[in-house]
């Protein structure tokens, strides 16, 4: 078990008052000496690396990004219907296309997006007008058509996406992030996925932390509620005043202390002395990151009504005070699943995230937060450009909608130190199967952490034998796609 | 700014190398000269024997990987001339001169370039190596591998592992002899203590009786004393008194429930399937394998039987008595990938091999393994014994496994895909470890002889690896710090020779684990105080060589049981079906009974480290995190047992305030309080009581905690009651 991060704490990515700051001072003397060396460097090496494995760490190399927001549209969104416009396949309207790739059903003949395309920005970017707040950012996007992955199913294309591995257990991206990274807010979770409702297909293993150790696991919130208390576990206590709570721990702190000192003091004593100190914080600063009843008018407008506009808000609130990692999944199960009713059903999925991923973007980027915060949007996978052939059972039998595509769809990323206003790659003219400069997840994967500061290829731990990573033998960096 | 000292740093470190390197291609020009000679004179007896004994594993372990030929730096490193021949930049090796040896600098880590890349050499290997070029870095002569005359003493990497020190056999040492030798109480002190002394450290004094009873008690049953037990262990002056408290735990039911769960974390035990989809996913009999676990070790059943019944007690005769068939819960209990078959004997074949040799055989599943002598054949040789066993409906309700009719041939799976099939190989068991007349197996899938295979006291790794687990489970580190890795990239054990002894002891005993767990717990090193030593420290930073106890923090379920047994409410019934335990009324069962949801883990678990379901688990991370504290804070769990702690009857005819608070410490933290505790507590409670009633801010209909209630509250909070010294 080691971590390869060691040796390579040259950099000094947080300067000690930005790291109080952050952690609403929430380090005692002991553990402040413990991450920040003699000379003032970050040490993850030490002993503070098994006390407080959330503690910051520097990356390989300086990087722009610092946090990400995942946007996950699960169920897979159709791209020749949002970001991947194909003028032939509204020519080939109810035609056989000469290509039919195999996907989990069967499908028949081409199907026209029924949704207008318009240019945005200086780049002039198409998207459709299912995203047509997201598009009035399109020149700080970079919009990749050409990705494509492993499997026409939910489950193992959600495990790609999510951990680069389709079926055996593998920590996921965020756990990566974290343990390599370490979070900036002590008083938070360093990994959140909110998923409004329940989970995903796939559950929690879509944040697991794999072999990592467990504080790497995303923290699930279900922002169907928006009470703190429902959110997060044991955040309020019920039996006692805040005032009444004090006073207990400043009790425990004297013992404690007592009892430490009769052993000549030792790291692990003192760490979960603090650890009292950062959860008392955390029962203030967690109620207040999750209240976004605290933005002003003007902002609650931007993102607009509504569960997606409220958890959107609350991961721009959560990186603010330095979540590593948030993941925003649209709905529970898989709602961009649409095998049938497109028009309708994306129509109003995107009704639901447009606004508030536009309003994210403006926002991000008015406060300066842009270039640190990477944005990624996309699904599991996308859709057939063909119409799904009915089939009981398995749909509706109306024959509008799309089956699964693995072949090649559509995803975004902006600020982070991303090339905005760019199309990288492309699929054939039907949007079938990407063709030019293919991206595979693992690509994507491997791209994330060059923008994060990482060589995707060190960026290991060593388990069962041998040095695991996020890519496993895979992955190539973008270069095209990094600014 | 950053490019630029980072330019600065490049060019400092080219800089240093090409010092380093021209500095010793001048010592070696001048050196050559008297090279033939000092070569002979450094191939003694005593060196050749300290090269074989140290170096030739170490290099051929930690370098041949890359350095067996030229193409890693042009660098080889497989014979003493190819060593002063060197790489593109000169000689590597300076006989007698380990300052100018490259490759003493490199594996110090001073500076570029750093070897081996993955890791640093522990400090002995460092030290052995400088030891060796100081001796003039003797070499057998150079003979070849086949006698025919080669120039050069070549190793082979091929067969680099054969001299791995886990693939020898286990042998049985004698003890050392020590200088200080009132310190030993049992054998295995002397090999801890010759270290120490290697190191010029002496071991800490004994824990007094109080520290050493709640350490034993925790260690062995996974729960507290009470305080009547410590006051009877203090005050017992028989010499045996020690004994008897080790005889009273190792009889104790929860003996088994303990060293059971720490079975159950090598055996990835869950009551659920993970993710398939809508179908069930509950095992609702994974528990009968839970409890006869608990059972066997509770009966001592001898580890080598413990294991065969786990792999195939469905070919032993077992009468009409079906329950030991739920011994076969540890292949049949693992995730069932959406019941791909392959995934699931591939997870049996991890748990299997690394639970019991320490082997990452599953690495093997695409191609040979890269580091060990597991070719990818033997992945799917023992692939073939899981593919030739079916699961048969039984009517014990267990989940047991039985021999298919016909058993199956296995093919290669090429780079692991089922879809590509390559040559037939037999089922057999592993290459390196079968010798040279390994045999395919005879009876039916074939499980049976491999039980054996791993059950045998011939096998090297089967009982160094129970050894160091057991050993971990103790000192909270093992001999080998990889406990389900005993390869060639592990790294060597601490202390190899106890070890070894250890591991012979056990086997002598047939197999007894209790026989075990009495040495180790009679043992000096065991019953050393846990205070830290600063002076030892710097020496041995890591207490590798044990120079005191660890210190240890209780684990999720004995955190959980110590707070029922705390507040009087604890069940001790044995086994029965799993409960769900984050749900009211809360369960009073010990931990080892909850419901393992697989799947969805309930965060409480992941919070405090317990050990992931997902896959075999070597070890317990062991971190501090704020939601640990808010959990204890704030739950309502923590607010019932408070509230019972705080209405104990044995406090219930107490009315003076610091014999009320004495009596809460013995229950707590079983034993009394010092003077200073009692005022502390006193000081909180008249503060508290001093105050006006709050306006109720807790939520309503919650009941509150009264001042008494909160300080109790406290004591169950502090660290003394999760640290084990």
């Amino acid at each position: 078990m080691e971590n390869n991060l060691q040796g390579e704490q040259h950099a000094t990515l947080l300067s000690r008052r930005d790291l109080l700051r952050r952690s609403g001072m929430g380090f005692g003397s002991l553990a402040l000496t413990q991450l920040l060396g003699g000379s003032g460097e970050l040490n993850s090496a030490s002993a503070a690396e098994s006390l407080n494995p959330l503690s910051p760490k520097i990356a390989h190399f300086p990087a722009k990004a610092k946090h990400v927001i995942h946007l996950f549209m699960n169920g897979g969104p159709s791209h020749v219907d949002t970001f991947d416009p194909k003028p032939e396949l509204t020519r080939r309207h109810g035609q056989e296309l000469p290509i039919n790739l195999p996907t989990e059903r069967k499908t028949g003949s081409a199907y026209a997006s029924p949704f207008k395309f318009q240019k945005y920005g200086q780049s002039g970017i198409e998207v459709s007008e299912l995203f047509s707040h997201t598009a009035e950012s399109i020149d700080d996007i970079a919009v990749i058509r050409s990705m494509h992955g492993d499997s026409p199913n939910h489950e193992p294309s959600l495990l790609l996406m999510n951990c680069g591995e389709a079926r055996l257990i593998r920590p996921s991206m965020g756990s990566w992030l974290t343990y390599g990274l370490g979070s900036e807010n002590q008083n938070l979770p360093g990994f959140i996925a909110m998923c409004p409702g329940g989970y995903p297909i796939q559950e929690s293993q879509n944040w697991q932390s794999g072999f990592l150790p467990g504080v790497h696991q995303g923290t699930y919130i279900n922002t169907k509620f928006t009470e703190v208390e429902q959110l997060i576990e044991h955040i309020n206590n019920k039996f006692v005043s805040r005032d009444q709570q004090r006073r207990q721990l400043d009790l425990l702190e004297q013992l404690n202390q007592q009892h430490a000192q009769a052993r000549g003091g030792e790291a692990q004593l003192e760490s979960r002395i603090q650890s009292f100190e950062l959860a008392y914080r955390m029962q203030m600063d967690a109620a207040d990151a999750f209240d976004v009843s605290r933005e002003p008018q003007h902002i609650l407008d931007m993102y607009g009504k509504g569960t997606q506009a409220r958890q959107i808000l609350i991961a721009r609130r959560l990186v603010e005070r330095g979540v590593r990692f948030v993941q925003v999944w649209h709905g529970e199960g898989q709602p961009w699943d649409n095998h049938d009713d497109i028009e309708v059903r994306h129509r109003k999925l995107a009704g639901q995230c447009d606004q508030a991923i536009g309003a994210l973007l403006k926002d991000l980027k008015a406060r300066g937060m842009l270039d640190e915060t990477l944005v990624i949007w996309g699904g599991e996978f996308g859709r057939t450009p063909t119409v799904e052939l009915p089939k009981k059972g398995s749909n509706d039998g109306k024959i509008n909608g799309r089956d699964h595509n693995h072949h090649g769809f559509t995803m975004w990323m902006a600020g982070g130190g991303v090339r905005g206003g760019y199309v990288h790659g492309a699929t054939d003219e039907f949007g079938f199967q990407a063709t030019e400069n293919r991206v595979h997840v693992h690509d994507l994967h491997a791209t994330i952490l060059h923008l994060m500061g990482f060589d995707h290829e060190k960026l290991t731990y060593r388990y069962a034998g041998r040095d695991f990573r996020l890519t496993d033998v895979h992955g190539r960096v973008v270069k095209e796609l990094i600014a | 700014m950053l490019l630029a000292s980072l330019t600065q740093h490049v060019r400092t470190t080219l800089a240093s190398l090409l010092v380093a390197a021209i500095g010793s291609l001048l010592w070696v020009t001048a050196a050559q000269a008297q090279e033939s000679k000092a070569a002979s004179e450094a191939a003694t007896a005593e060196g050749i024997e300290f090269f074989e004994k140290h170096i030739r594993p170490l290099v051929a372990q930690n370098c041949l990987s890359c350095h067996g030929d030229k193409k890693q730096g042009g660098l080889q490193l497989d014979s003493r001339s190819a060593m002063l021949e060197g790489s593109d930049s000169g000689p590597v090796v300076a006989p007698g001169d380990p300052e100018h040896s490259l490759l003493i600098q490199a594996v110090r880590y001073a500076d570029d370039p750093k070897m081996p890349p993955d890791g640093k050499l522990p400090d002995e290997a460092i030290a052995a190596l400088t030891t060796w070029v100081k001796m003039g870095a003797p070499w057998p002569k150079d003979v070849g591998p086949t006698g025919s005359g080669s120039t050069k003493s070549r190793m082979n990497p091929a067969d680099a592992w054969k001299s791995h020190w886990a693939f020898q056999p286990i042998a049985k040492p004698l003890a050392p002899k020590v200088i200080c030798v009132d310190w030993p109480r049992a054998e295995l002190d002397y090999f801890v203590l010759d270290k120490l002394e290697q190191q010029k450290l002496a071991p800490s004094p004994a824990a007094d009786r109080h520290t050493l009873i709640r350490r034993a008690t925790y260690d062995v049953i996974g729960l507290p004393p009470t305080a009547e037990e410590v006051e009877r262990f203090v005050q017992d002056s028989a010499p045996n008194a020690f004994d008897k408290v080790i005889e009273r735990l190792l009889t104790s039911p929860h003996y088994g429930e303990r060293w059971g769960r720490h079975w159950l974390d090598v055996a990835r035990y869950a009551d659920t399937k993970g993710y398939v989809f809508t179908q069930d996913r509950s095992y609702p009999n994974a528990y009968r394998y839970r409890d006869w676990v608990v059972k066997s070790f509770n009966d001592d059943l001898p580890y080598d039987q413990f294991l065969i019944e786990q792999i195939a007690a469905d070919r032993l005769p077992h009468g009409s008595d079906k329950t030991s068939l739920a011994a076969m819960g540890f292949l049949t209990v693992g995730r069932r990938f959406l019941n791909n078959p392959h995934d699931i004997i591939d997870d049996r074949l991890d748990v299997l091999t690394r639970g019991t040799m320490g082997l990452t055989v599953t690495c093997a599943r695409c191609h040979d393994h890269k580091y060990d002598p597991i070719p990818t054949k033997d992945y799917y040789s023992l692939y073939g014994v899981l593919a030739s066993s079916v699961e048969p409906a039984e009517p014990a309700d267990v989940m047991t496994l039985a021999d298919a009719e016909q058993p199956i041939v296995p093919h290669v799976f090429v780079r692991g895909n089922a879809g590509n099939r390559g040559e037939a190989v037999p089922r057999q068991f592993l290459s390196a470890l079968a010798g040279e007349n390994r045999q395919p197996f005879g009876q039916g899938s074939g499980r049976l002889d491999l039980a054996r295979a791993i059950a045998s006291p011939d096998n090297p790794l089967t009982a160094r690896v129970i050894v160091n687990r057991v050993w971990l489970y103790y000192f909270d580190a093992g001999f080998v710090r990889t406990p389900s890795d005993f390869g060639v990239r592990s790294q060597p054990p601490s202390h190899p020779e106890l070890l070894d002894y250890l591991a012979s002891s056990l086997i002598e005993s047939n197999w007894s684990l209790k026989h075990l767990h009495r040495m180790i717990l009679n043992s000096a090193t065991y019953q050393q105080a846990s205070l830290d030593r600063p002076e030892c420290r710097q020496v041995d930073n890591e207490n590798r060589l044990l120079w005191r106890m660890n210190r240890k923090r209780l684990d999720f379920e004995a955190i959980r049981d110590s707070l029922l047994a705390a507040s009087g409410q604890l069940d001790r019934t044995l086994g029965g079906p799993a409960i769900e335990l984050t749900s009211t009324p809360w369960p009073k069962r010990r931990t080892l009974y909850g419901l393992i949801d697989r799947q969805n883990l309930p965060s409480l678990f992941r919070t405090f480290d317990f050990a992931g379901p997902d896959t075999h688990s070597p070890q317990r991370f062991n971190t501090t995190v704020p939601q640990q504290a808010l959990y204890l804070m704030n739950s309502p769990f923590l607010r019932d047992q408070v509230r019972s702690l705080a209405a104990h009857d044995s406090l219930g005819t107490i009315t003076e305030p610091p014999r009320r608070i004495a009596q809460l410490y013995r229950l707590a933290l079983s034993r009394l309080p010092s003077d200073p505790e009692i005022e502390l507590g006193l000081a909180f409670l008249a503060a508290e009581d001093a105050r006006p009633a709050e306006s109720n801010s807790a939520t309503a209909g919650e009941p509150t905690l009264s001042n008494w209630e909160r300080y109790a509250h406290i004591v169950l909070l502090s660290n003394e009651f999760v640290f084990v010294d």
